[in-house]
């Protein structure tokens, strides 16, 4: 996928533009797991929380992923 | 005196009387003799074995239907025998077929009432079962009314700080991990 | 009737229940999807035979890991699966639900049940594929698996442990053997799995419905992939049949487990390989198509005492084509199993039910099993009917043949009547024995050839109704004495002179005269 030696780019993904504040945290958070700078994507499907792609690895916060985990364990 | 006269004449001579010779009457008298003996082998002889033969025949025959009237008698007696033989017979192959029978019918009929019971069992199980179902079903429906109704309001109704709360809390979570 | 507040009360007990976080997880997304393959880019660190989760809670098995994609096929939801879903690893293999309740259920290779009734609530699980007992772990086989088929038990024995496959033509009588063998494990103390690979449903049913009638599902679990089922879920069923059955060996317990049939999971596996464009060797076939049956059947096994001596026998069903057993997939099956019951149509046609060929058919680890009552009269079985097969179609063009001749004819036309059976008709043990001490005496001389079939049953039901004592005496476990033996004529020509009557009589003036007309 990536080259070796490259960082890969991390995607994340929220519902509403977050503050300075927040985005920092992102970053920081992202830095942490390898993942050289952040792509923002404003996505309203996903309703709230937030999703971010690192690589293969996903982090899944938002509400939609809630809402589809309670609905199919029902 | 005359009659006297031939009377003693003729005894006499009576062959001569009768104008015969001795000689001639010696020779008949030889030829009898011959010819009696000739018959005698060649006749009588034969005719009476003949006879004799015939007899013994018909004694024989006399015989044997003595003996086949007492075969006869016997294989009476034992016909008799014999068909109450069977009969005793008959009726032991006839017990023992509808034992056989009767145990062959009794195993079909529980085999059928324990098929019968089964299906009402499994019917019975089936129709909680359906119940299960039905109620799953509207159990499915309330939860998707429900989420769908919680998207809407929560697409609407969330805020700005709610979101950034809950990304915070989400980073922190994971970076904890 | 039904309960509304419950049911509220039950979901929001359900919600709170669940626990909403999502944890970091490795993921990878559709770049094709067809024919029930997926292919995924990302999913860097999957690793082979891993349980995929595609996002909507559909499920897919990682079959071809490659340097740019992940091939993998999807259990359902092969319709609702779109280009650039999100497909998660789970760091699982496929898990099939085990334990006793599964017994009585009919299931789907995922222990799904597919019979109506209750969700199962075991959560014991067994992973599908999983290799089979070691060497040390193994041990002899030395119990017999009674079929109830006197063909089979006499002369093909199997043991418990023991791999026994069976081959023939399309309606040959192959899954009848299979299901009787099955019924005729009524209070034996094994339990039995009935595996149905890409079977019509049709079929199936009818088989589901005859063991329910007999009372045989309440020691009996089906495994069920249909025709119509995905490929994949039919390639799975006989691993996840394997692995409840390996769940009761384990425990000390024997199993029977019978795959219908193999040849169509060498299809579906076909299918599979194709798609995922694996390289293709003969009659198509992937290149381990071997070691798909081998890895399968080398898990029945038969485990030493000192492992609980619990064992697996497996009766592989599969189908030739026009009776050729040296296709591809017969070959290497009967080359991986410990013998075969091979099934004729010609004989199936002409009335021999079952139609095994006994010239054909052979067990190989099973006589040290087989009964010491069955395997003292039956030695001569095999010999004995060779030979009159040899002689029946040798005296086929033969006019005027000597009495000797004949009378070993009817012999051989008598003793073949012997071993025909109907379906569902299992003889026990000590049926058995005394089916082989008659049909092997002089006393068949004076039976009518047609009436030999009916002789045969009649007297069963003549013995078991009036001579119960004379069955219970008979110890299969011992070797029949002569005494016994007597026994067994005297009751046998009692029957015979009772039954018979005049047919006997006429039957031992006309000699043998009919057994040309047989012939």
């Amino acid at each position: 996928m990536n080259k070796k030696n490259e960082l890969p780019a991390a995607r994340v993904i929220v519902a509403r533009e977050p503050d300075e504040e927040t985005i920092e945290k992102i970053r920081h958070f992202v830095k942490a797991r390898g993942g050289s700078d952040i792509q923002l994507v404003i996505d309203q499907n996903i309703i709230g929380g937030i999703v971010i792609y690192i690589g293969d690895i996903v982090y899944d916060g938002s509400i939609r992923s809630r809402l589809e985990k309670i609905k199919r364990s029902i | 005196m005359g009659m006297r006269f031939v009377a003693g004449q003729f005894l006499a001579n009576p062959f001569e009387a009768l104008g015969l010779e001795w000689q001639s009457i010696v020779l008949h008298l030889v030829s009898l003799v011959i010819l009696t003996v000739g018959l005698y082998l060649l006749l009588f002889k034969p005719v009476k074995r003949m006879v004799r033969e015939r007899q013994q025949k018909i004694k024989k025959i006399e015989q044997e239907n003595a003996d086949l009237n007492a075969e006869v008698k016997k294989m009476k007696e034992s016909t008799q025998v014999v068909l109450s033989d069977a009969k005793k017979e008959a009726a032991v192959i006839h017990e023992n077929a509808v034992c056989v029978a009767n145990q062959k019918a009794d195993d079909i009929v529980s085999e059928a009432r324990r098929q019968a019971k089964s299906l009402v069992e499994r019917t019975e199980k089936e129709l909680e079962e359906e119940r299960n179902g039905l109620q799953e079903n509207i159990t499915k429906q309330i939860s998707e009314v429900s989420v769908t109704v919680a998207q809407k309001i929560l697409r609407r109704d969330i805020t700005a700080a709610d979101d950034k709360k809950l990304i915070e809390e989400s980073l922190e979570r994971w970076s904890k991990e | 009737m039904i309960d509304v507040s419950a049911i509220g009360k039950k979901i929001v007990e359900t919600i709170n229940k669940i626990d909403e976080n999502e944890k970091e997880r490795s993921c990878g997304q559709i770049i094709y999807s067809g024919d029930g393959i997926i292919r995924i880019a990302g999913l860097r660190d999957v690793r082979y035979n891993e349980l995929l989760e595609v996002r909507g809670g559909y499920h897919a098995l990682a079959l071809n890991l490659e340097e740019d994609c992940v091939g993998a096929v999807v259990f359902s939801g092969e319709d609702k699966i779109s280009y650039g879903d999100l497909v998660y690893s789970t760091g699982k293999t496929v898990q099939m639900k085990v334990g006793e309740e599964l017994l009585g259920r009919i299931v789907n290779p995922l222990g799904d049940p597919m019979d109506g009734l209750a969700p199962l609530q075991t959560q014991k699980t067994r992973p599908v594929e999983y290799p089979a007992p070691s060497i040390m772990e193994r041990g002899k086989v030395n119990k017999p698996l009674q079929t109830g088929i006197l063909a089979i038990d006499s002369m093909i024995p199997i043991g418990r442990g023991q791999r026994e496959l069976i081959i023939g033509d399309r309606q040959t009588g192959k899954t009848a053997i299979a299901v009787d063998t099955i019924l005729n494990q009524k209070g034996e103390n094994v339990i039995c799995i009935y595996v149905s690979i890409g079977q019509k449903a049709s079929s199936l049913a009818k088989i589901i419905t005859t063991l329910r009638n007999a009372g045989a599902m309440a020691y009996t679990c089906v495994v069920c992939s249909t025709a119509d089922d995905a490929v994949p879920l039919q390639y799975l069923a006989p691993y996840s049949g394997c692995a409840l059955a390996e769940y009761f060996m384990y425990q000390g317990k024997d199993v029977l487990i019978v795959y219908d049939d193999l040849s169509k999971h060498a299809v579906a596996y076909r299918t599979m390989s194709l798609l995922l464009k694996r390289p293709a060797g003969r009659e198509a076939y992937p290149g381990d198509v071997f070691y798909l049956h081998s890895r399968l059947l080398e898990r029945s096994a038969k485990l030493s005492e000192q492992s609980g001596g619990g064992s697996i026998t497996a009766l592989p069903i599969v189908e030739t084509l026009a009776g050729d057993i040296s296709a591809y997939i017969p070959t290497n099956v009967i080359s991986i199993t410990d013998g075969q019951i091979y099934l004729e149509n010609e004989l199936f046609n002409s009335g021999v039910r079952p139609a095994v060929n006994v010239g054909l058919s052979v067990s190989r680890v099973g006589g040290s099993a087989q009964r010491p009552a069955i395997r003292q009269i039956s030695g001569q079985l095999r010999v004995n009917l060779a030979q009159y097969r040899e002689l029946a179609i040798f005296m086929q063009f033969g006019s005027d043949l000597d009495s000797e001749t004949q009378k070993s004819l009817s012999r051989g036309a008598k003793m073949t009547d012997t071993l025909k059976q109907r379906q569902y008709l299992n003889y026990s043990v000590q049926d058995m024995v005394i089916l082989l001490i008659i049909s092997q005496s002089d006393l068949v001389d004076k039976i009518p050839e047609k009436k030999m079939t009916a002789f045969c049953e009649g007297l069963l039901d003549y013995i078991h109704v009036n001579q119960a004592d004379l069955s219970a005496s008979i110890d299969p476990d011992q070797k029949v004495s002569d005494s016994l033996r007597q026994t067994i004529l005297k009751v046998a020509e009692d029957y015979i002179n009772c039954s018979m009557g005049d047919d006997a009589e006429a039957c031992s003036a006309a000699g043998a005269g009919s057994a040309v007309g047989a012939v």
